[in-house]
């Protein structure tokens, strides 16, 4: 059975040996080439038709849903119209339709077919025409699910690359807007584009950028989280290196700053580099609102990071190693807390973090009306049962939530990752050491920081190495009519921005 | 190669975490928190008391049982630091000693002097020196005083506690000596350390019942009153309340006060003043190579109660009248503070010091007698007392409106 079987599969192979490459002046039979090379997949089609003023036949093959239907109506409509009296070539005849390239082997052919292009083979012809007609179903532009704002634009990317771009290139109107193509993946062919402004952007950063993408070797890239994976600076640490965004005015204003960004096909988020510790703090809002307010709600984010942080790992180390610090009364009151409770403070934390990661984890994955469900359940657990069942004390609860709170406010969700893993380390330290063990462990966190690099750049750039000139946009945020230059860790040649003076009224 | 890296750099990192195995980690519910102590004389030894709180019974959620809020156990142990330690045998928690907040020490112990027992909250670890030092009064024993439960504050040393530290700001009649304070003090030349006196009022055996805190007038409480006077760290004598005023108005440290004086145009009659502002400057000056000591207190105050009769403070000259009276009387009260000083040999003021301050050389005659100096030394007064108000009234309401 299983040898029938084996042979029968062969005898499928069979055709392949008549394979060849260049292109037969038979019409039909480069589409059955085409067949054969394509495993008679469903999707791709044929179209046969006749130039009347020749006679000459022709077949045109698209793959279905990729290509704009009625242009390959309109290619077939107009053949009829279509004399070689005039001297028009083929070629210049189906520019009119859409960009056309002439090619002279099915090898070649065979990628353009497969992404949005329209082939046409004629009789007696030896080379075939390709159409650019490319025209997918996409998602509508909606507002991006992450970096949401209460005042700013609501665009957000969505999963084609050309939409993309043309949100960046509407709001940066300048001829110096460059789009550089890539395509990567030996098999998924993925169209990438690095967009910079020229005599902004850093040349040896464009460079090594360059070098970085040409050197990915990969059959596969799927989305942006990929291409950050392979073109990062250090692959041990926790932080992210590459700054990624799903709002165009945010890539835009990183463009402005002289930094470059890479738009991949199939991902609504736009890749940045390089990219710097506070900027995974500042949100589009900042710039959207009043200075002042976004100056303290970027200094509350700052607090809110070491809270997501240190909150539990302090608590820790205050109620186990230093109960002199409390003040007496607190400390009353959490002793009473604690009452009974069978495990150490240190299990009572990792437990109740545990919980909350498992229950933020289920929140994502849920299907939403599922959602509320596990919520609900979610503050049962924690919030109530837990504590008085005696098996937590509810200080551990309220500062488990806290920092759940706290872990919210990242404006970027790739770094609150880091954060939520370095606070298990320090829990642990803090139940070894005491304070001693967090001060150490944040020490080592620190000098880590400093080590590292975002193509060239030091990532905690303005703070250290400090630029003081660039601190009117990190910490906080001054009134834009200060930012009379670009940020100088990142831009050198075009440094000045604007002239605007201090708005007042005419005296 | 990455892997050894990575697995070396575990190995260490498991290692300092587990073979340092936490050992100095202690659980809040493992802990006996003390917040009050008490030293009393038993034979040879001294008989240490300690009260620990009770967290479920003080904590603001109903899961107590209804128990004493604060528990005392008594040991007895040639050092004060075996006591303590001693303290778990009674006790089913460890005594953690960081949160105290009131020693006291019974005037027997006082009296014999207190350098012995402070060495050990100088030397450990685990004090911290802002806790108040007191001296029970009486004879009280102060194993007694850690015991009455009043209303309001349930336990003893928090009562006390509380009661020294708001007292200082409204009546300024007690004093606050933190261990820090009693350490400069005991150990400073030209200054001798003064204590705050505590004692019970009231029948002791009914203030120990939990009875006596559910009262509208309960029959026992603690009174915080009079001041010890040393002499060499040992107790010589006490200063009264108005006394202890009178010498945290000589040392400026008094924030807020009220005081009563005679009316100027009458001797029965009596008017109060609250004071608000308070500096002292002090001057030496030497006069035949003996120091004099100019002691200027300058004092804001406005009226805060008139009881005398006919007196119309509409009127400006009436104003100087009531001032100069208060500081005629003021300056009794210091020179009363003084004198009381004088007559135990303890300079508590710290007028050693002064001198030392602005006359070194002097100092150094008069450093090795200071005690039998001390009285010897010419102190002049004066009080400034500016009256900036009359409160929400300007005259007393009579019979004949």
């Amino acid at each position: 059975m299983s040898v029938r079987l084996r042979r029968r599969y062969k005898q499928n192979k069979q055709p392949a040996t008549n394979v060849h490459d260049h292109i037969s002046p038979h019409a039909m039979n480069n589409f059955h080439q085409i067949m054969k090379r394509t495993g008679e997949s469903d999707d791709i089609l044929h179209r046969s038709f006749t130039f009347p003023t020749t006679n000459t036949k022709a077949t045109l093959i698209y793959v279905d849903g990729t290509v704009d239907s009625q242009a390959v109506e309109k290619i077939l409509s107009r053949a009829k119209f279509y004399s070689s009296k005039n001297d028009e070539s083929y070629q210049s005849y189906f520019n009119e339709v859409g960009t056309t390239k002439l090619h002279t082997s099915i090898p070649g052919i065979l990628p353009e077919l497969l992404s949005g292009h329209v082939v046409i083979f004629i009789d007696g012809e030896t080379s075939a025409y390709s159409v650019s007609l490319l025209k997918m179903s996409e998602r509508t532009i909606t507002e991006p699910l992450t970096e949401t704002v209460i005042r700013g634009p609501r665009e957000g990317f969505i999963e084609s690359l050309r939409v993309n771009t043309s949100l960046v290139r509407r709001r940066l109107a300048d001829e110096k807007l460059r789009f550089e193509p890539r395509t990567i993946g030996s098999r998924t062919k993925t169209k990438i584009n690095i967009a910079y402004i020229e005599g902004i952007a850093d040349e040896s950063l464009l460079t090594e950028l360059r070098q970085r993408l040409d050197r990915i070797e990969t059959d596969s890239i799927l989305e942006d989280g990929n291409i950050e994976e392979l073109i990062q600076d250090a692959t041990y640490t926790p932080f992210p290196t590459v700054y990624s965004s799903e709002r165009p005015d945010t890539v835009t204003s990183h463009l402005l700053e002289g930094k470059t960004a890479i738009f991949v096909d199939g991902s609504p988020f736009v890749l940045i580099v390089p990219a710097l510790f506070v900027q995974f703090f500042h949100n589009a809002e900042d710039h959207t609102q009043r200075a002042d307010i976004a100056s303290l709600v970027r200094l509350l984010r700052f607090g809110a990071a070491f809270i997501a942080l240190l909150a539990p790992s302090l608590y820790i180390a205050i109620t186990t190693f230093h109960q002199e610090l409390i003040p007496t009364r607190l400390l009353g009151n959490l002793a009473a807390q604690s009452e009974g409770t069978p495990f150490p403070t240190f299990i009572e934390a990792v437990l109740m973090e545990i919980t909350f990661e498992i229950l933020r984890e289920a929140g994502i994955r849920m299907p939403q009306p599922v959602g509320q469900a596990v919520s609900i359940v979610g503050a049962i657990v924690i919030g109530q049962a837990a504590v008085q069942a005696g098996i937590f004390s509810a200080a551990v609860v309220i500062v488990v939530s806290l920092t759940a709170i706290a872990s919210f406010v990242f404006p970027s969700y790739s770094m609150a990752s880091p954060f939520r893993i370095l606070r298990f380390g320090f829990m642990g330290l803090a139940a070894s050491f005491g304070l001693l063990g967090i001060s150490v462990g944040f020490t080592a966190m620190l000098l880590h920081l400093s080590s590292l690099k975002s193509f060239g750049i030091p990532y905690m750039s303005d703070l250290s190495p400090f630029v003081y000139s660039d601190q009117k946009d990190a910490l906080i945020r001054l009134p834009k009519w200060m930012m009379k230059e670009r940020p100088k860790t990142t831009d050198h040649q075009d440094v000045e921005r604007q002239h605007t003076r201090k708005p007042s009224p005419d005296r | 190669m990455l892997m050894k890296r990575l697995s070396s750099g575990l190995l260490v990192i498991l290692s300092v975490l587990l073979l340092s195995g936490c050992w100095d980690r202690w659980e809040l519910n493992e802990l006996s928190i003390i917040t009050g102590m008490a030293i009393d004389k038993s034979d040879e030894n001294y008989e240490l008391t300690m009260q620990s709180i009770n967290p479920a019974e003080i904590a603001s959620q109903e899961i107590g049982n209804g128990y004493a809020q604060s528990f005392n156990t008594t040991e007895i142990a040639p050092t004060i630091h075996e006591s303590l330690r001693k303290h778990v045998n009674k006790s089913p928690r460890r005594a953690f000693i960081s949160h105290l907040q009131v020693l006291v020490i019974s005037e027997e112990v006082a009296r014999e002097g207190i350098t012995n027992i402070l060495d050990f909250f100088y030397r450990d670890h685990e004090v911290r020196s802002d806790f108040f030092v007191l001296v029970a009064k009486d004879d009280q024993r102060a194993k007694e005083i850690m015991g009455i439960v009043t209303p309001l504050e349930n336990v003893p040393s928090q009562n006390m506690f509380d009661s020294l530290q708001y007292g200082a700001r409204s009546y300024g009649g007690t004093r606050i000596v933190t261990l820090d304070d009693l350490y400069q003090d005991a150990t400073a030349p030209g200054i001798e350390p003064s204590l705050m006196g505590v004692t019970v009022v009231g029948d002791l055996e009914e203030g120990q019942e939990r009875s006596n805190a559910e009262k509208n007038t309960p029959s026992t409480t603690l009174l915080m009153e009079g001041l010890a006077i040393f002499r060499n760290n040992a107790l010589v004598g006490w200063l009264n309340q108005d006394q202890s005023k009178g010498l945290n108005y000589i040392t400026g440290d008094i924030r807020d006060s009220v005081g009563s004086f005679t009316c100027p145009n009458s001797q029965e009659d009596e008017f109060a003043l609250e004071s608000f502002k308070e500096r002292t400057k002090y001057d030496v000056r030497i006069v035949n190579h003996k120091p004099i000591i100019d002691l200027t207190v300058d004092i804001g105050a406005h009226i805060s109660e008139v009881n005398c009769k006919d007196l119309d403070l509409s009127k400006e000259e009436n104003f100087y009248l009531i001032q100069e009276q208060a500081e005629q009387e003021f300056v009794a009260t210091l020179q009363e503070t003084v004198k009381e000083a004088k007559a135990h040999q303890a300079d508590i003021v710290g007028f050693g010091q002064m001198i030392h301050r602005k006359h070194p050389t002097v100092w150094e005659q008069l450093e090795d007698n200071w005690a039998e100096e001390f009285p010897n030394v010419e102190v002049t007064y004066e009080v400034n007392i500016n009256i900036t108000d009359t409160g929400n009234i300007i005259n007393s309401f009579s019979e004949d409106d």
